[in-house]
């Protein structure tokens, strides 16, 4: 055996955190950090979202407008042959990794001559829609492709907005990550009101979703546009988050 | 799974590591759940309880983020960088520790004195432990961030505040002489002054 394989079985594995310990540390020291703004959305591939209500009667019913966190768009930048860059082979890495909603992907390649056997730039844009933590995704794309090692990797939050009196009483889930699985639009309007339902309501309500697709240079880009009018006599009850 | 992110490359962890010096809590947290494995191990394998290591990993980590801003990727991996840390950290905790501590003292042992259950009854393995543990205490540290810790030369040329070329040197000699004792030669006159 050689000595280097011999020297390396003297030493012990180093002995494994507490996980409490561990966690209770990092929070400790990420409230030096400012708590993250999400970046305004660059548009292109954004979903957005609008709600509007007439006739509701109640109180409780706040107009607002809020964010909808959809989830994240990767940025990947790497110097590679367009030829050898997989990008299907990443996309189906995180779909069976992860809890992914909904994920579309875009890539660049800018090679000097043309030839895909030439190195360049790669860009690889992919939108993760579901609750997924970019840190995660982030190691396991780098663990699992080496090639990604030197890769510059950046995030930004896939944000919605939320417009009407409606919007404190549907929820998240409604109108967002289970919506875009279901996918049509009819089973998203029965989603919607089975959601005004659960929450109490008892009137009338009609729901319009329009979905949009438009395939462009880097993917696919998708609105959604729910439009729900409701009338009652009874406030409904708030969502719970 | 969020920690045990060791393999992410150093120049790739550098990059992560100046995303945090400029305030960005997510590459911080990234940085965290990648560098917390090696501190907390570098510091359990030298102290002597789960609470010292634990006491001093938290200490290392406020200075890791105290220092984030002077931090440079030129001189080192942030592994390297937080290692020194915490050798640092844990030479002042060893000095406050021992009896009759005093400033004039040499620095404290900083070897891992646990070996390996695996090194027992294994003669040839018997015989390079007993050789290494005849060499000075830098050497014996050396060789544990080397092959227990895993850190490249470079790496440890930093965390000891050496330069690599003598970080090489050293290794080089020392192993040719471990082998020459493996291999059943004069385990006797081993090695005294390196």
């Amino acid at each position: 055996m050689r000595i280097k394989s011999l020297l390396r079985r003297l030493y012990p594995a180093p002995p494994a955190a507490n996980p409490d310990a561990r966690d209770a540390l990092e929070a400790k020291l990420m409230a030096s950090f400012p708590t993250p703004t999400h970046p305004p959305s660059r548009g292109r591939w954004a979903m957005g979202f609008a709600l509007g209500a007439a006739g509701l009667v109640g109180a409780c019913v706040v107009p607002a407008d809020y964010e909808l966190s959809m989830g994240h768009r990767m940025v990947v930048e790497l110097q590679m042959s367009c030829g050898e860059f997989n990008p299907e082979a990443l996309a189906t890495h995180v779909k069976s990794e992860f809890e992914i909603t909904q994920l579309m992907v875009g890539v660049r390649c800018a090679m000097a001559d043309g030839q895909p056997e030439s190195e360049g730039e790669v860009q690889l844009v992919m939108d993760l829609v579901g609750d997924i933590s970019t840190e995660a995704v982030e190691v396991s794309l780098v663990e699992s492709f080496p090639e990604l090692a030197d890769a510059s990797i950046e995030f930004e939050a896939l944000d919605g907005t939320v417009h009407g009196t409606l919007g404190g009483l549907l929820s998240k889930r409604a109108l967002g990550l289970e919506l875009l699985d279901r996918g049509s639009a009819e089973q998203t309007r029965a989603l919607i009101l089975a959601e005004l339902a659960e929450r109490g309501f008892e009137g009338t309500a009609t729901v319009d979703v329009d979905v949009e697709e438009e395939i462009t240079p880097l993917g696919r880009r998708v609105e959604i546009r729910v439009e729900v009018a409701a009338e009652t006599g009874e406030p409904p009850e708030p969502s719970q988050p | 799974m969020l920690f045990g992110h060791g393999r992410l490359s150093g120049m790739r962890l550098a990059r992560v590591a100046l995303r945090a010096a400029s305030g960005d809590g997510r590459a911080f947290r990234l940085l965290f759940r990648t560098l917390h494995p090696a501190v907390y191990g570098y510091l359990a394998l030298r102290t002597s309880s789960s609470a010292d290591a634990e006491d001093l990993t938290s200490t290392v980590f406020a200075k890791v983020v105290e220092r984030l801003g002077s931090y440079n990727s030129g001189r080192g991996t942030p592994r390297a960088w937080a290692l020194a840390i915490a050798r640092n950290v844990l030479i002042d905790h060893l000095r406050a520790h021992r009896p009759h501590a005093s400033l004039t003292e040499g620095e404290p042992a900083l070897i891992d004195s646990r070996w390996s259950p695996d090194a027992s009854g294994d003669e040839r393995l018997e015989r390079v432990r007993a050789a290494l543990a005849r060499y000075p205490d830098e050497v014996q540290e050396m060789f544990g961030l080397r092959f227990g810790e895993g850190l490249r030369n470079r790496e440890i040329a930093v965390v000891m505040n050496m330069t690599e070329a003598a970080v090489k040197q050293r290794f080089s000699r020392v192993i040719r002489e471990l082998r020459r004792r493996a291999e059943g030669g004069e385990l006797e006159e081993v090695v005294h002054a390196h």
